[in-house]
């Protein structure tokens, strides 16, 4: 059985240890607070309150034992059983709770610090290579990620930045390498130089850009089809007068057929009728209705396009002389026709011309035009007004040319430039 | 009697036109021709007072464009713009280009002959509304003008950054925009919706 007394004295010897220990902790903690620069709370309270106190007691203690009690020095139960027993107490309470405060505040410190420790602990955590070098590529700082690379590249870690370098770029002189790993990874390279403490240094460092170059194969894959539509959609846009015209001549022909219905009633009762003014009225809408399907019925040829140009030409009195043939592709032929009908205006109105000769040459995919008038000559440089500069535009947006030059008598020669489309078809 | 020259290069159309002239009283005709690009030549050495005038008419010539010319030279001539196609700018750049008025081709003798009486008493008539057609699970009615815009230059072939460097807009913008009108239809690619568009009339570049 535990005696009262001997109760007492574990308490005691509980508290005493408790107010040793955390006396013991509370110095740990002041001197781990003078290993980093700066005044702080924990480096001036904790000493006064708890490491001078305690140094004191100690000292007081041997003195007390060793030089007043000589070689009688009281048992250590004996000591604590003598001790106020409320003292004790309250000096352990007040001990143990400054010394959790104080290391409290400097775990939260610690975790807000940057050490070397844990830049060093950030950088293994990274998913990507860094490690920094001296100017002799003696490494200041390496991380796990590149470490394990230069394992897998060249089969041992790296000891020397510079000699790491020369082995995964080649020995090239360059700062720049993109590596395929034998894992599948795509890892890019880079050296940089950087300062470090007021020193040169090198930073290398490894980034994994496999997904980065994934999508960037897509994307290019992409462009390419994109591209080869949208080159082909060009082509098609070449050919889409055709379906435009179609379409409108479609339109007309709905409305006089919604016509024909009209006519074919207004017959059938003007026949029932047996009434001449209407079976005539009957007979005009059939030979009118007759007389555009005709028209509607006839297909568009090369001569019939010139002629339009003649007619007009032959009409203000001027002749076209043609040397050579036009393009057979609709769109190019129209390009050159619309060349054709400006320089005809600008040979009308600024040269009093009565001959536009147009000279049609095919070379490298090219049809080339010129024109030319026996006009009277250009007084000095012409300037290009509207009608030449909207064609200018318009033979531009088509990948052609328009230049104006003067020949050796000064005559005014229109040289338009024109790629024979070849036409496309958008599956 | 008022001269009146047609520039159409749709045969049908052109007789159905030179046939209502012919029956009307008010009207001679004094031509037809197939290109925009020669009516301007014309009327420099021909007595003309009105001006049937295609929007897509032969070698590409753009009847507006040269409308917007004749205009300058000869105001005295009247312009009559006249299209079947739907596409949405031809209205407003009829006006901006001095076009006196604006016909959707149908075959109404009545219709054009009272477009050019009208006209050539000095009103200026245009549609109140564009024609509304379908492209794909839309209505041209649910366009934006910018949308319309954007549309129109997709038909081109050219790259989204040709697109937007033209517009003065960001790539992303012509891509945000494509997105959204290829929402609107329901059309899978961009390629599918340029041709639906164009075959459609609702956008003609170049005119």
């Amino acid at each position: 059985m535990i005696t009262y007394g001997e109760l007492n004295y574990i308490f005691k010897a509980i508290i005493m240890s408790l107010l040793y220990i955390s006396s013991v902790a509370a110095t740990g903690i002041t001197v781990m607070a003078y290993t980093r620069k700066g005044i702080t709370a924990t480096k001036i309270i904790l000493p006064v309150l708890i490491v001078f106190p305690l140094i004191l007691c100690i000292l007081l203690k041997l003195v007390k034992e060793v030089f007043i009690f000589g070689s009688d020095i009281p048992s250590l139960l004996q000591a604590i059983n003598d001790s106020n027993y409320i003292i004790l107490t309250l000096l352990a309470l007040c001990s143990v709770f400054v010394t959790l405060f104080f290391f409290i505040v400097e775990l939260k410190h610690k975790k807000n610090t940057v050490t070397t420790f844990s830049i060093k602990e950030s950088l293994d955590n990274l998913p990507d290579g860094i490690c920094y070098a001296n100017e002799d590529g003696v490494i200041i700082l390496s991380n796990h990620k590149i470490n394990t690379i230069s394992s897998i590249l060249t089969g041992t870690v790296f000891s020397n930045a510079n000699i790491f370098w020369n082995e995964i770029v080649g020995y090239e002189n360059i700062n720049r390498k993109t590596l395929l790993l034998q894992d599948g990874t795509i890892w890019n390279f880079t050296r940089e130089k950087v300062i470090f403490d007021d020193k040169k240094a090198v930073k290398i460092s490894a980034t994994d850009i496999t997904e980065l170059h994934n999508l960037s194969v897509r994307l290019q894959d992409n462009n390419e089809k994109m591209k080869e539509i949208n080159k082909r959609l060009k082509e098609y846009n070449k050919n889409v007068e055709v379906v435009t015209r179609s379409r409108e001549r479609l339109e007309t022909k709905i409305r006089i057929h919604a016509d024909l219905g009209e006519t074919l009633l207004a017959s059938r009762y003007a026949l029932a009728q047996a009434n001449t003014e209407d079976c005539m009225n009957a007979i005009e809408k059939w030979t009118f209705a007759s007389g555009i399907f005709k028209e509607g019925a006839k297909t568009k040829s090369n001569s019939d396009q010139m002629e339009q140009l003649f007619k007009v030409a032959n009409s203000l009195g001027v002749e076209i002389k043609i040397n050579g043939s036009l393009p057979a592709t609709e769109a190019t032929k129209n390009l050159i026709l619309l060349s054709a009908a400006e320089s005809l205006t600008n040979a009308v109105r600024h040269a009093d011309a009565t001959c536009l000769f147009v000279d049609i040459s095919f070379e490298n995919g090219f049809y080339t035009a010129k024109f030319t008038n026996d006009g009277k000559k250009p007084e000095g440089e012409i300037s290009v007004g509207g009608g030449l500069s909207s064609l200018t535009k318009k033979l531009k947006e088509n990948e052609g040319s328009l230049n104006i030059n003067y020949g050796e008598n000064g005559e005014l020669i229109i040289t338009v430039q024109v790629p024979e489309f070849t036409g496309g078809e958008i599956i | 009697m008022m001269n009146v020259l047609i520039v159409e290069d749709d045969s049908m159309a052109k007789s159905l036109l030179e046939m209502y002239i012919t029956k009307s009283e008010n009207y001679r005709l004094v031509d037809a021709i197939a290109s925009a690009s020669m009516a301007e030549l014309y009327c420099t050495r021909n007595n003309v007072d009105l001006i049937l005038m295609d929007v897509l008419t032969e070698f590409e010539a753009s009847g507006l464009d040269y409308a917007e010319r004749i205009k300058k030279n000869h105001p005295n001539i009247k312009i009559i713009i006249m299209t079947s196609l739907p596409e949405y700018d031809f209205i407003e750049r009829a006006k901006a280009q001095g076009a006196d008025s604006f016909w959707y081709k149908s075959p109404s003798q009545d219709e054009i002959i009272d477009i050019m009486d009208r006209t050539m008493q000095g009103e200026n008539i245009y549609p109140n509304n564009h024609a509304v057609i379908k492209v794909g699970e839309a209505l041209s009615s649910d366009f934006t003008k910018l949308e319309i815009k954007i549309l129109r230059e997709l038909t081109s072939g050219d790259t989204d950054e040709e697109i937007a460097n033209r517009l003065n807009f960001s790539p992303w913008t012509v891509r945000k925009y494509v997105k959204t009108i290829l929402e609107k239809t329901g059309f899978k690619s961009r390629t599918q919706l340029a041709i639906a568009a164009r075959e459609k009339g609702l956008v003609v570049k170049g005119y």
